[in-house]
């Protein structure tokens, strides 16, 4: 029951869904349809995992009064203000003031707060560009020429100095890169394969975690 | 020893150094002429090549807040250059952020396009790659309303989409997973084309697609995005922030370079120390 | 100069600020804003996982009788056991079901656009001829780099064999051409982080304190 069952799930549902790939059935097209609708469903319930996790880690450093106690409380508090206004709007889409709500706190809080988390790293990019990006190595000489040259391709003031940095840009772009990431990518598809392979048989069962 | 501190320059003088390049032009605009490139107008050809009385098109807002910058300047001219040419648009995403993304590119094209009729933007759905199938295999009924709450029965546009063969073009605006892995791995064979708008970073990782004709065109992050307002005579965000991106560009080429030098001669000085 | 005058952009720019306050040293404002910001994040992830179960099951189950969303309700439920201790192992069921689903999803699309399709296109002619039969150089060069990167980037991977003589050669072949693609990628993260800074500074010095 407790792994035996969930191997044979993994080897049935992805068995299904494999063979109708391969065999044109009505009966087991409406079996795959019917499966991935309800993946569907199980994934969106699966997001709801991540809220009841942050609200039990913020809700016990509150009640233990953990130093940054008062940041867990703006953390779930604006938590709450995203779930009760966005289900409200969207069982009551007439109710302009609540759609313009929801969207003020997308556009005002969400938006700009998760853009400048992402943004910061190119600071971070600059820092490490003058302190770290060192030519050491043979190879090292040549990731970093390439990244020079691809970045002055793509500055249209470095083509107004000289007219070929975009010519090699596009080259190193369009012919040696995606040579790499073809390889790369063939590689990663043929691992690819042997892992879901390894899973659908229950050779590797990193999924049903540990213990018993 | 001045090598010494050349090497060991406080990282906030290289932040403010960085902001101060960003922001002068920002301010200022320089107007440094833009190239065009030739898979901007290889996605320009493609929307040009539709026919605004048969084709439907696909856009799918795959990318996130957190990536928008580079990708909503494309997003926003695409959906311009097709409302321009009068060609319907169905707006679909598989990330949670997409549908008020997609409410942004809505608010800008205003009156160019009839809610319901033109375009509809129907909102978001959970499951990365089976949602990507579910609305490959059932366009139709997938979404029982839209991300407004206009049931869809309702919208005279998706009176014309029964299967997924009725869109002629795919354009995936993206930032990530899901995205062209998903799309290329569910798209049935003679289905629409399918051309992706992508966030700078992603760019390296897709080419082989688009070498193998797999993508029938790419717009490469906010440059893409950048060129086809050019393209299309509407400059928007991403041509108002050319000019900054190129010097930031320059000044990080430029500390690479220094960079560099400092760590050559100090490495010299070592050795001839040595000796 | 003209600052904007509406409380929301001002949020807006104090937190972003705030934020990047972080790049400086970390704070106590930072650490605030960094807590609103995840509690956004997870509550709007929530409501559209909300919207998604509304409109996938329990409005089909509830006004149309299709008692197979049922099964998706229950093995979505079935993931919260995690959290009582005697049944965790029942969430593995669900879990197990999303395993087999996704790799009966992805293994064949897989092997069909990435492994089959990528193979092909780098079967490519190695000397490439005008319609008049004249030898075009360039792209013959670029189809022979293609050509001998990518066997170059698969030998490198491929661990069967002893890396000497020919295969070494081949393997260092494939590590440059990787090099060079990981030079192409950091040029391309280093563009790309710029242009997500360039959409906070102009939140920041356009909308909020308009002197953009």
């Amino acid at each position: 029951m407790k792994r035996g069952v969930p191997l044979l799930i993994v080897f049935v549902v992805g068995f299904v869904m494999l063979t109708t790939y391969f065999i044109k059935n009505p009966t087991l097209g409406q079996a795959r349809t019917l499966l991935n609708n309800w993946g569907v469903i199980v994934t969106a319930f699966s997001v709801g995992l991540a809220s009841v996790n942050i609200l039990r880690i913020h809700s016990a450093r509150i009640a233990n009064r953990r130093s940054g106690w008062i940041n867990s409380v703006a953390l779930i508090l604006t938590m709450f203000i995203f779930i009760v206004v966005g289900i409200y709007s969207r069982h009551n889409p007439d109710n302009k003031a609540a759609a313009q709500l929801f969207s003020n706190l997308f556009d005002y809080a969400y938006s700009p707060f998760s853009a400048t988390m992402y943004a910061m790293i190119a600071f971070y990019v600059a820092s490490a560009s003058y302190r770290a990006f060192r030519m050491r190595s043979f190879e090292a000489t040549l990731l970093l020429t390439a990244a020079l040259l691809v970045m002055l391709g793509n500055a249209p003031i470095a083509e107004q100095i000289w007219d070929k940095f975009p010519v090699i840009g596009n080259w190193l772009l369009n012919v040696v890169n995606t040579t790499g990431q073809r390889g790369i990518a063939i590689g990663v598809a043929i691992g690819g394969f042997a892992t879901s392979l390894r899973i659908l048989l229950g050779f590797d069962r990193g999924h049903l975690g540990y213990g018993e | 020893m001045w090598l010494e501190r050349l090497q060991n320059i406080d990282r906030r003088v290289i932040y403010t150094v960085l902001l101060i390049v960003l922001l002068g032009p920002m301010i200022k605009p320089i107007g440094i002429p833009l190239t065009i490139n030739k898979t901007t107008y290889q996605m320009y050809n493609l929307i040009e090549s539709l026919n605004p009385q048969s084709d439907i098109v696909m856009l799918a807002m795959d990318y996130s807040v957190a990536g928008a910058a580079d990708v909503h300047p494309q997003a926003v001219a695409v959906a311009k250059h097709l409302a321009n040419r009068g060609i319907k648009m169905v707006m679909v995403a598989f990330v949670p952020d997409g549908p008020m993304l997609a409410e942004r590119v809505l608010n800008i094209l205003g009156d160019r396009v009839t809610y319901g009729e033109d375009i509809v933007n129907l909102g978001y759905l959970s499951g990365g790659e089976s949602a990507v199938k579910k609305f490959i295999d059932e366009p139709a009924t997938t979404f029982p309303r839209d991300h407004r709450g206009n049931a869809i029965s309702s919208l005279p546009i998706m009176s014309n989409i029964k299967t997924i063969h009725d869109f002629s073009l795919i354009v995936d605006f993206q930032t990530g997973s899901p995205g062209y892995q998903d799309f290329l791995r569910q798209l049935p064979a003679g289905g629409p084309l399918y051309a992706a708008g992508i966030v700078t970073v992603s760019v390296p990782n897709v080419m082989p697609y688009l070498d193998s004709g797999q993508f029938a065109a790419l717009l490469p992050g906010l440059r893409g995005g950048a060129e086809y307002e050019v393209l299309i005579g509407e400059p928007g965000e991403g041509a108002a922030r050319m000019d900054a991106q190129s010097l930031g560009h320059m000044v990080i080429v430029t500390f690479i370079i220094v960079g560099n030098v400092a760590y050559f001669f100090s490495k010299r000085q070592e050795k001839s120390g040595r000796r | 100069m003209n600052v904007s005058t509406n409380p929301w952009i001002w949020f807006m720019g104090i937190g972003m600020l705030s934020l990047y306050s972080f790049i400086y040293k970390e704070n106590p404002i930072y650490r605030l804003f960094e807590h609103i910001y995840v509690g956004a994040s997870v509550g709007y992830t929530f409501v559209t996982a909300y919207g998604n179960i509304i409109d996938q099951a329990w409005t089909p189950l509830t006004t149309e009788g299709k008692l197979n969303l049922l099964v998706p309700i229950i093995l979505g439920l079935m993931l919260y056991t995690r959290y009582f201790k005697p049944i965790a192992w029942i969430s593995r069921w669900p879990m197990s079901f999303l395993m087999g689903l996704g790799i009966g999803v992805s293994t064949y699309g897989l092997l069909e656009s990435q492994l089959i399709a990528q193979s092909k296109a780098a079967m490519m002619p190695l000397f490439v001829k005008s319609s008049e039969g004249a030898l075009l150089l360039g792209r013959s060069i670029n189809n022979i780099i293609m050509i001998l990167g990518v066997l170059g980037v698969l030998f490198y991977f491929f661990f069967s064999v002893e890396h000497k003589g020919p295969v070494r050669r081949m393997a260092s072949l494939g590590r440059m051409v990787m090099m060079i693609t990981f030079g192409v990628a950091f040029g391309n993260v280093v563009m790309g982080r710029i242009s997500l800074l360039l959409g906070t500074i102009s939140d920041i010095f356009g909308t909020w304190l308009g002197i953009i």
